[in-house]
């Protein structure tokens, strides 16, 4: 996708000429193709020969338009080049009206046109009928990163590398003497290899360089490893696992007592009253850190985590249960638990202990 | 102007009006010189010769036609039939056809219909009411002032290719050709004086070769009628001759000589004149034989002549004409007068002119009057019914076939008659006895009557036409010169045949008659006249009914217009009254003829893409040259390898539009195997064909589904390229329900291509259904092709009641085979050397084993002449695309992409691709949640030696592999335990990933 917009401006360079009329779609923006044909004839320039006339029915302006772009031939009009960005969305619009009429036109000898589709999907063509997949062209370009770690540490390089003509050249000089050690660190080299495993793609290591970028100041004016590795750190940070650090003993408790359930129902849902009565044996048995909550203060505590969805609910919100005994899930893996209950800071031992016990 | 708006919705009742003239008794056909409608407010009678509106699609247009007989088929009330040169308005031609025209079409404006092969048989139960058509020359520009009341005008003829200055003659022209009268049969029978007379006139004459033969009728006398008529009718015409000749020999000679002298004044004036006098030399010499005494004859033939005069040459013209009829002519004769003034309205749209004319017209009229005046010398009795004979004849000769037969039963009868009462008796007599007759018998022997009637009538008819004048209120202009019209005539024909109910139609109506007297006038055309002579008797029976009647009969004879009758007799009182009606008539006429109809101007001019700022680049070599030639668009000199298709479609369009029948055809196929192509193609040909009237013209309209919003938007569509109109789809289907559903029979036949068929589709199918039920209607002439790409779709999703009117023709186009799709490659490149032949080869192959998708087979082509072009460039020579260039372009378009994608992913998401294999073999199912697959990936990498992830990082690199769909994932807010399955088969994921 970025090299289509490089691509498009390269065309907008070479087109000196003028022929080109360009009209660029979103499939996010263009939800229907009511709307898209608005946006065509509003891209074309055509409202003003409408004229006053209150933009007609969705019917006429397709015959509108069509009539428009059946009028032109390839000699006296100008060429038109649509760009269907997330094309995929307009194979979900009914019958697919707009891009066999897109193609009908491309391939029938009226205003000459072009119709480039922008997506990710590598299957479009399926979603495409078989009469408009027929009108299409079958040209299609695969953008695939398939740079190797080498080339991905000289685009981290070239990302970050100033310019000749950047206006202080002594801090330029520096700058630059600092990224091009920086590659060399073994270290540094780890995280990219990390990051470079986990993605190819240069929006995830934009995204990291920025991070970096934002702790350079003027008191610290060159990138050190440390906020590599911070901003490293930072990105691939499990969320969930952050979440739980930030819960009190008795949600912790509660989580624990899903984990259980979990296990013993292998991965079947429960309800507040099943995790309650775990908790109660838990708290009965062997805790002796743990006050043991009235029921209300509980349910509270549930209520929370339900909140942070790291309990989500079976069924649709529009099912009239009791609270207490609404099937739920647990949104978190085992490991993440334990993990969570490794870091939690002065986490009771009893807690940890009946977390790690396999049977409550 | 909404008069008949109104009338069309009430009841119409039809009743004949006058005698049944003619019965064949073979055919039990009865032909009738009028039709009386009447609805609720107003009676109105249709004779032959009238222009009439009949019932058409849009209430607000009717159809226009002029009314060429009127006959019984004799199977019952609904028996009713007539017969009618049809007028188009620019609504019935083809839409696309318009800009031929090359201006604006006038509201009014209506084309004379050309074309041969066109159904002029109606339901006489279709007409509505009486019109009034105005010839124009095409340099005359269209009245400006908005005429209320049914006049039209007719500037061109339309042949269904392209419109033509209509020539003052065509009207007679038309006439004569459907009359089949020979005019060369009159020479030998007539004395050479006269046949020279008539062979100058001819020569001169740039009246129609219509006027001309009936001149020369008379002398024939109805001969070649009979010629033209069919058996039965010639029968009784051969009966009709014998009797003639007895009556001829004396009277023919003194016509002759009245005739002579005639022609050689009016000959020295103007030899219109001297025609218009021959053919009344002639036309007594018919009377005679026939015994009728027509007076409303001799009007209508003047009154022709004379309207023909001023069209051709305009206005000014006339009246030089005219003045020298005046001098010879001192003694004008009433009838004559009232004729040409008649004749002179409807010419002149404007009062100055009309005045003029009316001048001209009394001259000629008297001119006229004068040689009758010496055949009354010759036989003062004889001499009046000569002139109305002469009138008769002329009409007669006007008048088509059907109507000549019909008269020339008539006169048979008349003779009949006569020759029992009529002939030894005087004219006074004679008129007498016919009243009489008239009263007793008033719709069999109208003809005796005229002649007594019309005399009688002439002093009371100035009276009454005064009276009249007086009575006109300027909102009732118009009916009231039909009234005093029909005063006159009225006066003149004291015959009971007239009832007064028809007056009052008659009043109604009046205006519609003036109009057509009008159209008649400009037309020229003596069968209009005739018509309007019918028209107007009808009227005028109301107050003298012997005139009226013999009038009826000449005007069943096919001369309609009775206020020329009745205005020949007026005094010259009733002249002037006349001519001022007249021109009132023709001043307000034009006003109340608003242009009814809203101009259809396109809604929005359709907006053309900005023209480019350079030309397109023309292709510069071989390889651009054959990508040009490879695109689809191209379209090429022929298809080939669809002959068979192509001839089957071919015949059966033909065939159905040669028939003017409907049908359907069913065409199905796979994409690209040159459905639509084929289609256009024999479109085209069809076409052609038409354009060199091989066969008859046709519409084409082309519909697709793909290009409509919603299948209901079809009838808006059709609508819309029939007529032009814009509707709503509810009103279109309606508008369209009702063209389909009434007789037209000039319309042309409509070939409907219906595209992409299966999205016309909707629950209750009514689209389908009516759209194969239309052509099933016998009056539709309706065509539809219905292309779609299933071969059982009918029997699929269509209904058993659609699926059955869609019928059994159905095609279907096989995919093309790998040597059809060379050959059309070869055929587009067209000798253009830029493939190897093995490169061919292989393309057309492998398409036709996947698809034989022509397009998709042009594409590769495309594409491999690009990378033909761009290795080329490098090397800088060979053009040749080689089977290297085809196999790239192939695999290109081929190879499927997802192995390449997973090749170029990022390590993790390998793992992961792997570790979603791995669980799926661990489930036994090809569907895992992503907790799953992620401790499945966890594993993995630890066995890789890759730093473990954690679940957020997990989630991203699923989420990514959903996203270009080498995995198919659900909505991701089931997080861990979202649903993950492959979307690529596990075996090209194994052998993607095993060679790292």
């Amino acid at each position: 996708m970025l090299l289509n917009s490089v691509l498009t401006e390269l065309l907008g360079m070479k087109h000196i000429k003028g022929n080109v009329l360009i009209v660029q779609l979103n499939g996010l923006l263009q939800t229907d193709d009511r709307i898209a044909l608005k946006e065509i004839t509003r891209q074309l320039n055509l409202e003003n020969v409408i004229g006053e006339r209150v933009f007609g029915s969705f019917a006429e302006n397709l015959a509108f338009l069509l009539e428009a772009l059946k009028k032109g031939d390839r000699n006296s009009s100008r060429s038109v080049l649509f760009i269907l960005d997330e094309f995929d969305l307009f194979a979900h619009h009914k019958n697919q009206t707009l891009l066999y009429n897109l193609f009908d036109i491309s391939q029938s000898a009226q205003t000459p046109i072009a119709v480039v589709g922008l997506t990710c999907r590598l299957d479009v063509l399926e979603l495409l009928e078989k009469r408009v997949k027929s009108r299409f062209s079958h040209r299609q370009i695969h953008l695939l990163t398939s740079c190797d770690f080498k080339q991905y540490v000289i685009m981290f390089q070239q990302q970050l590398l100033l310019p000749e003509d950047f206006p202080d050249k002594r801090f330029a000089e520096e700058w630059n003497q600092n990224i091009r050690s920086l590659s060399r660190d073994a270290s540094v080299e780890e995280i990219l290899k990390k990051h470079f495993f986990l993605s190819k793609d240069f929006r995830s290591l934009h995204l990291l360089l920025m991070r970096v970028l934002c702790r350079v100041t003027v008191s610290n004016k060159t990138i050190k490893l440390a906020d590599l590795l911070e901003a490293s750190h930072l990105c691939t940070m499990d969320s969930k696992a952050n979440i739980l650090h930030g819960l009190s003993v008795l949600e912790l408790c509660l989580i624990i007592a899903m984990k259980h359930l979990n296990d013993v129902y292998d991965g079947e849902p429960f309800n507040f009253q099943m995790v309650y009565n775990e908790f109660q044996k838990f708290v009965q048995r062997k805790a002796h850190s743990v006050y043991n909550f009235e029921k209300p203060v509980v349910i509270k505590a549930f209520e929370h985590l339900h909140q942070l969805e790291l309990v989500k609910s079976m069924d649709g919100p529009s099912v009239r249960i009791q609270k207490e005994y609404q099937l739920v899930k647990l949104l978190l893996d085992n490991s993440q638990i334990m993990e969570a209950l490794q870091r939690y800071p002065q986490c009771p031992t009893d807690v940890k202990q009946w977390a790690a016990s396999a049977f409550a | 102007m909404s008069r008949y708006f109104t009338r069309l919705k009430k009841q119409r009742h039809y009743s004949w009006f006058g005698k049944d003239s003619l019965i064949d008794r073979k055919l039990q056909v009865a032909v009738y010189e009028g039709l009386c409608v009447k609805s609720e407010d107003s009676n109105t009678i249709v004779r032959t010769g009238d222009f009439i509106l009949i019932e058409g699609d849009h209430e607000e247009n009717p159809y226009v036609a002029r009314l060429l007989k009127l006959y019984d088929d004799g199977s019952g009330s609904s028996g009713k039939r007539a017969e009618v040169q049809w007028f188009v308005r620019i609504g019935e031609i083809p839409f696309s056809k318009h800009k031929l025209l090359g201006r604006e079409p006038y509201a009014q404006e209506v084309f004379f219909y050309n074309i041969k092969n066109c159904d002029s048989d109606i339901d006489a139960e279709t007409i509505i009411c009486t019109a009034q058509v105005i010839h124009l020359s095409p340099e005359t520009p269209f009245p400006v002032a908005e005429r209320k009341g049914n006049t039209l005008y007719a500037k061109f003829s339309w042949d269904g290719k392209k419109f033509k200055a209509l020539p003052v003659d065509v009207f007679l022209k038309g006439v004569s050709c459907i009359r089949g009268d020979k005019t060369l049969e009159s020479p030998g029978k007539v004395p050479l004086e006269r046949h020279q007379a008539v062979s100058i006139q001819e020569v001169e004459s740039r009246h129609s070769a219509s006027k001309n033969s009936h001149s020369k009728d008379p002398s024939a006398r109805k001969t070649p009628n009979r010629s033209s008529t069919p058996g039965a009718r010639k029968k009784l015409q051969l009966s009709s001759p014998v009797k003639s000749p007895k009556l001829t020999g004396k009277e023919v000679l003194k016509e002759l000589f009245n005739a002579d002298g005639v022609f050689i004044s009016l000959e020295s004036k103007n030899s219109k004149l001297t025609r218009t006098n021959s053919v009344a030399s002639a036309s007594p010499t018919k009377a005679n034989e026939n015994g009728f005494n027509l007076d409303t004859m001799e009007s209508s033939p003047v009154g022709k002549k004379r309207a023909i005069q001023p069209t051709s040459r305009h206005c000014l013209i006339p009246l030089n004409e005219d003045t020298p009829a005046k001098k010879i002519r001192k003694n004008t004769n009433d009838q004559e007068l009232s004729e040409d003034l008649l004749g002179i309205s409807p010419l002149n749209g404007d009062v100055l002119e009309v005045c003029f004319r009316t001048r001209a017209s009394q001259k000629i009229a008297e001119k006229e009057a004068a040689p009758r005046r010496k055949e009354k010398k010759d036989n003062s009795g004889e001499d009046r019914r000569t002139r109305s004979s002469r009138n008769d004849k002329k009409n007669f000769d006007n008048s088509k076939k059907s109507r000549s037969s019909d008269e020339d039963d008539l006169e048979c009868e008349t003779k009949e008659r006569r020759s029992s009462s009529s002939p030894s008796k005087t004219l006074r007599s004679s008129r007498k006895s016919s009243a009489q007759k008239s009263s007793t018998t008033p719709n069999k022997t109208p003809i005796p009557r005229t002649p007594q009637g019309s005399y009688c009538a002439t002093p009371s008819r100035s009276a009454r036409s005064q009276a009249s004048r007086k009575l006109r209120s300027l909102s009732e202009e118009t009916r009231a010169c039909s009234e005093d019209y029909g005063e006159s005539n009225a006066e003149i024909k004291s015959t009971s045949q007239t009832p007064r109910s028809r007056r009052k139609c008659a009043l109604v109506s009046s205006a519609r008659t003036q109009q057509q007297l009008n159209f008649l006038n400009n037309m020229k055309l003596q069968q209009e006249m005739e018509n309007s002579d019918g028209e107007d008797n009808p009227y005028i029976p109301e107050k003298d009914v012997p005139s009226t009647d013999e009038e009826e009969e000449l005007d069943t004879e096919i001369r309609s217009r009775s206020s020329h009758s009745a205005v020949p007799r007026t005094p010259s009182s009733a002249r002037k009254l006349s001519v001022q009606t007249s021109a009132k008539k023709s001043i307000k006429t034009p006003s109340k003829t608003s242009a009814s109809k809203t101009p259809r101007t396109p809604r929005h001019a359709t907006p053309n893409i900005p023209t480019r700022s350079q030309p397109a680049r023309k292709p510069s070599n071989v390889l651009e040259e054959a990508r040009a030639r490879l695109h689809v668009s191209s379209v090429p000199e022929s298809l080939p390898c669809r002959e068979q298709e192509f001839q089957d479609i071919y015949s059966f369009v033909e065939s159905k539009i040669i028939d003017g029948t409907g049908g359907c055809m069913y065409i199905s196929g796979v994409p690209g195997t040159g459905k639509t192509a084929t289609v256009h193609e024999v479109i085209r040909c069809l076409q052609h064909a038409a354009d060199q009237d091989e066969i008859p013209p046709f519409n084409f309209i082309e519909i697709n589904g793909m290009k409509m919003t919603d299948p209901h938007q079809a009838y808006v569509q059709i609508l819309q390229m029939l007529t032009g109109q814009k509707a709503t789809a509810d009103h279109a289907a309606t508008l369209l329900e009702k063209r389909f559903n009434t007789s037209a029979p000039k319309r042309e036949t409509t070939v409907l291509l219906v595209d992409e068929l299966d999205l016309l589709w909707t629950r209750k199918q009514n689209v389908m259904y009516n759209l194969f039920d239309w052509p099933t209607r016998k009056t539709a002439k309706l065509v539809v092709l219905a292309i779609a790409n299933t071969m059982d779709l009918p029997e699929r999703i269509m209904i058993n009641r659609v699926a059955s009117r869609l019928g059994l023709t159905r095609m279907s186009f096989q995919p093309y085979t790998y040597k059809q799709l060379q050959q059309i490659i070869m055929s587009r490149l067209n000798q253009i050397k830029a493939f190897e032949d093995d490169a061919l080869q292989l393309v057309s192959r492998k398409v036709a084993a996947l698809s034989g998708d022509a397009r998709r087979c042009l594409d590769i082509c495309r594409r491999s002449t690009d990378i033909c072009e761009l290795s080329s460039s490098y090397k800088a020579g060979t053009s040749l695309v080689g089977m290297s260039h085809v196999m790239e372009a192939l695999d290109e378009m081929f190879s499927s992409p997802y192995i390449t994608a997973i090749r170029c992913a990022s390590l993790h998401e390998q793992l992961f691709l792997k570790a979603t294999i791995a669980e799926f073999r661990r489930l036994g199912l090809e569907e895992a949640s992503f907790q799953q697959v992620f401790q499945q990936h966890l594993a993995l990498c630890r066995v890789e030696g890759v730093k473990p992830l954690c679940m957020s990082e997990g989630l991203a690199v699923c989420q990514r592999l959903g996203a270009c769909r080498l995995l198919l994932i659900e909505n991701s807010k089931n997080d861990l335990h979202l649903r993950v399955r492959l979307n690529v088969s596990q075996d090209d994921v194994l052998y993607a990933l095993k060679e790292e």
